[in-house]
């Protein structure tokens, strides 16, 4: 919005507006109250999402771990099997479990993230919160399933007697990074799937061709440098194939890659919240 | 020229996480991230397809290598000086334990972030100038894509992209009146590069100007104290005697830098010298030409003191004798932008009522249109071509062990620079290369840094008892290395 009335700063005579603003630690110490009764509202929802999608189901929460272990068994059977992939020195399936386990935490959560808004409008019309936690919360609670889903990880690490290297904890940094990617993401589509419902679909198409051109059932260092350069811009791309190589090499292939990565992290951040800061007052109108 | 402050009641702003993510507060950001990303992509492509038409990149990551691993003085071997003596750039100091913690990716990132952030100062320059949040926006928008901003963003690493965040943030200081934080970041700036003191000194001339008379003089004698402590005292001790940078720039106005600031004081119609070179002229055209007509399609003012500091970075470059330096895609012109968007910004918001519309969307089409074809024509002589066998090169290239001397071309030295010796095939002429040395050549494939005579004389020289071929050239790749000691001739005939 332009500063409409009244003359320019640099014009003689001019009035800068006048605000009181309440010194630096002040200031932080009222924002960082706000931070916390945000991030106990994003708790409760999650929590809620987590139990509300296993009530009245048999198997609960068991099917975070059913779900990518059956996956991981085809696609050990079909490219492993079949089509001979390489993956060593780790066996074909701990390699396409890894690379699940931190895929599916991405998709599963960006899938949540549509539908955040439109599945809780009833509470929109009855309370006033920040709209943002809604997909916030979708995506921690999903986070709370990656959670379990590495526990199953470890534990087929442990059956097949792959060795990890020192570096698996540094893997927490660019967990970071991926869930500032996915949040961004998920405010992206959870907004625009206000407006257009088709983004759900749309959503849908583009998880599988995201999951294709991401590292999750080949290694990347089996294609041409100049394939790989390309591949590499993916940022899920870099993400998964530097989380399983701390975890399985003990090092980084593509260290540069990772602060290409962390910019575009940044951008669709912002971006993301951007987009929902600008579209949140329409949600009353269309819902 | 001070604001006043009148009694109306005041207006409490409630601070909460929600007025942080305010989009007018996200967007700035959101450009400069986008930037980034953008920039860290096509600079990382560039270096990962083997495309580079300079060698600051293989430059700067040994001269950081050589910081971490040997001390300030080591010796470059692309400069036979320590990296600190190209351009005093002492925030290499800082930056070489970065570089040892991240890598090159870091350099890339850092750099385009650094450029990117302009965006959010030529917003606050707007406001301050008065223009609406639109035409600062476009303002923002025109210095991510002006020439020298893009061109030095995708030609390697320069460290001189650190300066601009610096500059910008002098220069709101500066419109602000917050002193101690401008006398602050004023001396981070000598930190930066050599140059900076030409612009300080500009700036100083300008509060001059704007009524801050003890502001601008201090400002103009900190600038004389950094030249004389740049020219007579570091250099002195850095280069001991080396003048070759000076030499491969200046040379024309003098032997040495005291020379030539006293040959330009008593004879100053030498400031001029450049009128006769059609070049000069189509360095100032694209540098100014679109900004000013902006100004002028607007129907504003078109001069302010703001002019002054720009100015006197392209007068330095117009002095100088290397033709690179009078290219507006070149780094050597950086230091400008800032003060040339902001004098932009003073021209077009110095009203005391809002600019017109007809007027102003003519002043915006004009200068879009102008960049674009700036651009165009910038991506169009930019070289895109990557080596024909991407794969190959890489493998070859892992082959070299580290820490053994190489001889190879510009594009692939960032990838073989972390060492104390790599020379390019010009500077291997007339060098004897000791043993163990590796010589990495890709013979057809060459970026204007090498010239074909060159290689082949190279070549030509690389067969016989003392040097082992690793990989035979007509698949493409030459790979050589050296069993003993062998001097390799600058000038044509005979047999090695």
């Amino acid at each position: 919005m332009d500063r409409a009335e009244g003359l320019a700063p640099s014009a003689p005579g001019a009035e800068l507006p006048l605000k009181a603003h309440a010194g630096v630690l002040p200031r932080a110490r009222r924002r960082l109250q706000s931070l916390g009764n945000w991030l106990e509202l994003i708790r409760n929802l999650a929590v809620r999402d987590v139990e509300t999608r296993y009530k009245h189901s048999l198997l609960g929460l068991y099917w975070t771990i059913i779900n990518p272990l059956v996956t991981a068994a085809i696609f050990g059977f079909v490219f492993g099997v079949i089509f001979h992939a390489s993956s060593k020195p780790i066996p074909y399936v701990v390699f396409v479990l890894c690379n699940l386990t931190f895929w599916n935490f991405f998709a599963n959560a960006i899938m949540s993230a549509t539908a955040s808004v439109t599945g809780n409008s009833s509470l929109l019309a009855k309370i006033y919160f920040p709209r943002v936690v809604l997909p916030t919360a979708a995506v921690l609670a999903r986070f709370i399933d990656f959670g379990f889903s590495l526990l199953v990880l470890g534990i087929i690490i442990l059956i097949y007697h792959v060795g990890i290297y020192m570096t698996a904890p540094a893997v927490v940094g660019l967990l970071v990074i991926q869930l500032a990617f996915t949040l961004g993401f998920g405010y992206v589509v959870a907004a625009l799937n206000v407006l257009y419902r088709d983004v759900t679909q749309l959503v849908g198409l583009l998880m599988m061709v995201w999951m294709y051109v991401s590292p999750v059932m080949y290694r990347i260092d089996g294609v041409s440098s100049a394939i790989q350069s390309l591949l590499l811009l993916n940022p899920m791309g870099v993400l998964i194939e530097s989380e399983r190589n701390l975890i399985f090499r003990g090092r980084l292939l593509y260290p540069e890659y990772i602060w290409l990565a962390l910019a575009m992290t940044a951008f669709v951040f912002l971006a993301g919240l951007l987009l929902f800061k600008k579209i949140e007052p329409l949600f009353a109108e269309v819902m | 020229m001070g604001l006043s402050v009148s009694s109306r009641p005041l207006e409490v702003e409630e601070p909460s996480l929600g007025s942080l993510l305010a989009p007018d507060r996200l967007e700035g950001w959101v450009w400069v991230m986008a930037y980034t990303a953008v920039m860290t992509m096509l600079s990382l492509l560039r270096y990962r397809l083997w495309i580079a038409t300079g060698f600051d990149l293989g430059l700067y990551e040994q001269g950081l290598w050589l910081i971490l691993h040997h001390g300030i003085l080591a010796a470059s071997s692309f400069t036979g000086a320590p990296i600190l003596a190209r351009g005093a750039s002492y925030i290499l100091l800082l930056l070489s334990p970065l570089y040892g913690l991240f890598g090159l990716g870091f350099l890339l990132a850092i750099q385009a972030f650094a450029l990117g952030t302009g965006y959010l100062f030529l917003q606050r320059i707007g406001y301050l100038a008065g223009l609406t949040r639109g035409t600062s926006r476009l303002l923002g928008v025109a210095y991510l894509a002006f020439p020298t901003v893009v061109g030095t963003n995708l030609f390697d690493f320069h460290p001189d992209t650190l300066g601009i965040p610096i500059l910008f943030g002098i220069i709101v200081l500066m419109l602000e009146e917050r002193w101690v934080g401008y006398g602050i970041l004023s001396l981070l700036a000598f930190l930066v590069k050599d140059t900076m003191v030409v612009v300080l000194f500009g700036l100083g001339l300008t509060l001059v100007i704007r009524r801050r008379p003890l502001a601008g003089l201090l400002t103009m004698a900190g600038a004389v104290v950094g030249v004389y402590v740049d020219v007579f005292v570091l250099a002195h001790g850095l280069l001991h005697g080396n003048l070759s940078q000076w030499t491969a720039s200046y040379a024309n106005l003098g032997p040495s830098p005291q020379a030539g600031i006293r040959g330009l004081v008593t004879h100053p119609w030498r400031l001029f010298l450049w009128v006769r070179d059609p070049r000069a002229w189509e360095y100032l055209v694209i540098m100014l030409a679109p900004l000013g007509a902006g100004i002028v399609l607007a129907g504003r003012r078109l001069f302010s003191p703001w002019w002054i500091p720009a100015l006197m970075v392209l007068e330095i470059d117009l002095l100088s004798k290397d033709p690179a330096l009078t290219d507006p895609f070149h780094e050597a012109s950086l230091f400008a932008v800032p003060a040339l968007f902001t004098a932009v910004a003073w021209g077009m918001g110095r009203s005391g009522n809002r600019p017109g519309a007809a007027p102003l969307k003519r002043a915006w089409m004009g200068l879009a249109l102008v960049f674009l074809l700036v651009t165009a024509y910038q991506v169009h002589r930019t070289d895109w071509h990557p080596v024909a066998n991407v794969t190959a090169l890489s493998a070859a290239a892992k082959l070299v062990p580290a820490r053994v001397p190489v001889v190879t071309q510009n594009f692939i030295e960032p990838h073989l620079s972390n060492r104390r010796r790599v020379w390019l095939p010009s500077q291997a002429l007339g060098r004897t290369l000791p043993r163990g040395t590796y010589v990495l050549l890709v013979p057809d494939h060459r970026t204007g840094m090498t010239r074909a005579a060159t290689l082949a004389r190279l070549e030509a020289q690389l067969s016989g008892p003392r040097v082992q071929r690793i990989m035979d050239p007509a698949g493409g790749i030459g790979m050589y290395r050296i069993l003993r000691p062998l001097k390799i001739r600058a000038s044509k005939g005979g047999t090695p």
